[in-house]
């Protein structure tokens, strides 16, 4: 603290320094987020870096780590099939699932955008599947595939066509499951919601007045506008894609096959049930990796169709 | 014209976007989620052998010193024979051991209660030392979480028992010291000769029997007479099961089944493995750096099951299994049987019984897989842990499990609970018990090798997968598996 002339200046005591530092908006901060922060170290950062090093050895689990290096990443890009042929299954799933996921998601969320009564009660409905368990939702789903008393080859033989052992053939398991995921579009449903009520009826008025119809409202005023959100629940989509696990743990454990043996599951079956925590390790951040890639190409494609307001 | 705050809403948005795409990238890099361990519906109704467990591989790590016994604590119970199995006694208090072991287990409500109150008698018996009794609802869970923090079960059931005994070959303690040294308590002439020959690992005793379960033919005496097929007899061969499976299984006339004759395993190893050794064929080399699938006599067993599938018609292929199962009345012979599933035939008041698996060209490729106990090689209290598994099969203890539906793998307790009796006069059935007990004295063991589970279902199993579907001969098959086999032994094994 520095004398201006002429006045004396009284030295800020170590309390009223202790006091004065409490009290700043800083160190409130820093308090009222360190639970998150600590939190975050803990359960987030700590077991990162530890799955980091776990990956670069050989652990059971039973016996301590062994280190070896990069042998696990180089098994897994050299002689492991199984990896490749995971990823080849979480691609195509990803492939099928996320437009039309997308889509569905969108249609549904126009419909229930109309101004008619009953809305909040098929917005309930339509988003129940998001809140049951995935466990739950999987052994549904698995009576809704059998062959002969399934829903859905009931439903397919109104229309003379014998369904398929959906789950238990490689040509068909994949779909069954692709199908199954459509089940809880409602996540993505709400959300668009949200953004189409956001849409300035201004700006649907001024189309109208330009004589656009229906599809241009659509493609030229609704679509910009919620392009943010699209965005959001393409990125989202992705990386939840890319961690499906429930429903082929349950209805397939990755079978026959191996057609449907997703890279969630890939991982979790040399973790727990090979115990190559290691191994599995190294696949965690393959995925890890994986998903910064893509992520990163989503948002440099984004710059282009997604609009930010003005 | 109203003025719209845009740019706090792209900011908002952006936020949001970035935001939540980090959360999930580090959500994502984060370990995967532990699943529910909700068992998979299975397509025929019919109870299966429970899954064998999941195969840890332990790497070679340091080995502690094998302990050496201390003299074994009295009183030593009277060790019960064959000719003479001694009432169950209580459980009189003696000193000599103290300290504290741990105690590990699944929780099985049937077995929870039998175990807790064994670990009360054990305690009676030694009040010096304290015995943590822990009840898993996931045992490898827990397990692997023990080991990992360095603190393990001094006691514990390893999943998959015997037919895993090479994955604990590094974290088990070697029990043969205590086995010697109490041979004569033990009564070892009492035990089924192979449940003890299968406890043994390259010279080690690396477990000891809790209960066995062995592969025998159940088959529906309704179905049977329905059909006016005799009933199998321990004279069956692989062509007999043909030829009663024909009339044996029925379909409506779109050609939809509605009963088979045989249940089928195609979904693990248990099948074909059974199918191959009753061909003669063992399915590793001798210093297990070969898979011999593809040998002439492997291909005849993939074909033999094939052809009663696709050629003979008497079971099920991929889709075709029924709701109900053998205990439902839909399939007239169950191939395996496994000893868990018992209950759920007698709940359904089946007529059935049991004969030993049917003939094939070289043998009956029994499998035999015992439920075990196993010490921690890093056991504090080795002594106590060997002395909890002690008393864990005695004849007392044996017979409550058997009386509870478990094997038994003592020949007094045999006696005194599943032979009860004879055939015909048996409160429930199987009235055939003596033939559990033959086909448990004439099985084969696990390939001694750790990473058979993983071999089994990641390499081999694919390629049966599309063989069922018709897509791969069985020759195809078996040679496509071990060409997979063989590389994945080269590169991992």
């Amino acid at each position: 603290m520095q004398a201006q002339a002429g006045i004396p200046v009284r030295r800020e005591t170590a309390g009223e320094w202790v006091r004065r530092r409490l009290s700043s908006e800083t160190v409130l901060f820093y308090v009222f987020v360190s639970p998150w922060i600590i939190g975050f170290l803990v359960f987030t950062a700590g077991p990162m870096l530890a799955s980091l090093y776990l990956s670069l050895t050989e652990y059971k689990m039973v016996t301590p780590p062994r280190f070896i290096g990069l042998g696990n990443y180089e098994l897994m890009l050299k002689n492991d099939l199984l990896f490749w042929k995971s990823l080849s299954v979480t691609f195509t799933y990803a492939i099928f699932h996320i437009p039309l996921a997308l889509a569905i998601a969108l249609g549904a969320a126009l419909l229930l955008n109309q101004r008619l009564g009953g809305m909040p009660y098929f917005r309930t409905i339509f988003f129940l599947p998001v809140v049951l368990p995935a466990a739950a939702s999987s052994i549904l789903w698995w009576y809704m595939f059998n062959k002969d008393y399934g829903l859905i080859n009931r439903g397919l033989e109104l229309f003379g066509i014998e369904g398929p052992a959906w789950l238990a053939l490689s040509d068909t398991a994949l779909w069954a499951i692709i199908i199954m995921g459509f089940w809880t579009f409602g996540y993505a449903m709400v959300i668009f919601l949200a953004g189409l009520q956001a849409v300035p009826a201004v700006l649907y008025e001024a189309a109208e007045i330009d004589g656009g119809g229906r599809w241009a409202r659509f493609r030229h005023v609704t679509l910009p506008m919620i392009s943010p959100v699209l965005f959001f629940n393409l990125i989202m989509g992705t990386i939840a894609t890319f961690q499906v696990f429930t429903q082929a743990f349950i209805m397939t454990n990755g079978g026959p096959a191996n057609a449907t043996l997703f890279y969630a599951l890939y991982l979790y079956n040399n973790a727990f049930t090979y115990l190559k925590m290691g191994y599995a390790s190294a696949l965690a951040w393959a995925l890890f990796v994986i998903i910064v890639v893509l992520t990163t190409i989503n948002f440099t494609v984004g710059r282009r169709w997604v609009h930010y307001g003005n | 014209m109203q003025v719209r705050p845009s740019t706090s809403r792209r900011a908002f948005l952006r936020l949001s976007v970035l935001g939540s795409a980090s959360a999930a990238l580090l959500a994502a890099c984060a370990a995967p989620p532990t699943p529910t361990p909700v068992p998979p519906p299975k397509p025929a109704a019919a109870p299966k052998p429970a899954a064998p467990a999941p195969t840890p591989t332990p790497a070679p790590a340091a080995k502690p010193a094998a302990p050496t016994p201390t003299a074994a604590p009295a009183p030593k119970p009277a060790a019960p024979t064959p000719t003479a199995a001694p009432a169950a006694k209580p459980a009189t208090a003696a000193k000599g051991l103290s300290g504290k072991i741990t105690y590990l287990h699944q929780d099985d409500p049937t077995l929870k209660v039998i175990r807790q109150g064994f670990v009360a008698d054990f305690v009676k018996k030694f009040p010096d030392l304290q015995v943590e009794h822990i009840i898993a609802a996931d045992l490898e869970q827990k397990r692997n979480a023990l080991f990992a923090a360095g603190t393990p079960p001094d006691v514990f059931v390893p999943s998959g028992g015997s037919q895993n005994i090479a994955v604990y070959r590094d974290i088990a303690l070697d029990l043969k010291p205590y086995v010697d040294r109490d041979s004569k308590e033990l009564n070892l002439d009492d035990f089924f000769n192979k449940t003890l020959e299968f406890m043994k690992f390259k010279g080690k005793t690396l477990m000891w029997p809790n209960y066995p379960i062995v592969m025998v033919l159940a088959y529906n005496k309704e179905l049977f007479d329905e059909a006016k097929v005799p009933y199998p007899t321990n004279d069956w061969t692989y062509e007999d099961v043909v030829k009663a499976g024909k009339p044996l299984t029925k379909k409506d006339s779109a050609g939809k089944p509605l009963q088979w004759g045989r249940v089928i395993d195609r979904a693990a190893y248990i099948g074909w493995m059974n199918a191959l050794w009753a061909h003669g064929q063992p399915i590793f080399n001798d210093d297990v750096t070969k898979i011999l699938l593809d040998s002439p006599k492997g291909i005849a067993a993939l074909q033999w099951m094939y052809d009663t599938v696709y050629k003979d018609g008497i079971a099920p292929g991929p889709g075709q299994d029924l709701q109900g199962g053998f205990p439902g009345g839909k399939y007239a012979m169950e191939w395996g049987a496994h000893v868990a599933g018992w209950p759920g035939f007698r709940k359904a008041n089946l007529k059935w019984d049991i004969v030993r698996l049917p003939k094939g060209p070289v043998s009956r490729g029994n499998r035999n897989a015992l439920d075990t106990w196993t010490a921690a090689a890093q056991s504090k209290n080795p002594d106590a842990a060997w002395e909890l598994i002690k008393f864990g099969s005695s004849y007392e203890s044996g017979l409550k499990l058997a009386n509870a539906g478990y094997a038994p793998y003592r020949k007094s307790v045999a006696r005194d609970s599943w032979l009860k009796g004879t055939k015909g006069s048996r409160a429930v059935d199987p009235q055939n018990m003596e033939d559990y007990f033959v086909a448990m004295e004439e099985s084969f063991h696990m390939p001694q090798v750790a990473f058979f589970w993983e071999l089994t279902l990641k390499v081999i199993q694919p390629h049966f997968d599309l063989m069922w579907e018709k897509k791969k001969t069985p020759e195809q098959a078996a040679k496509d598996a071990t060409v997979a086999a063989n590389e994945f032994l080269r590169t991992q094994g």
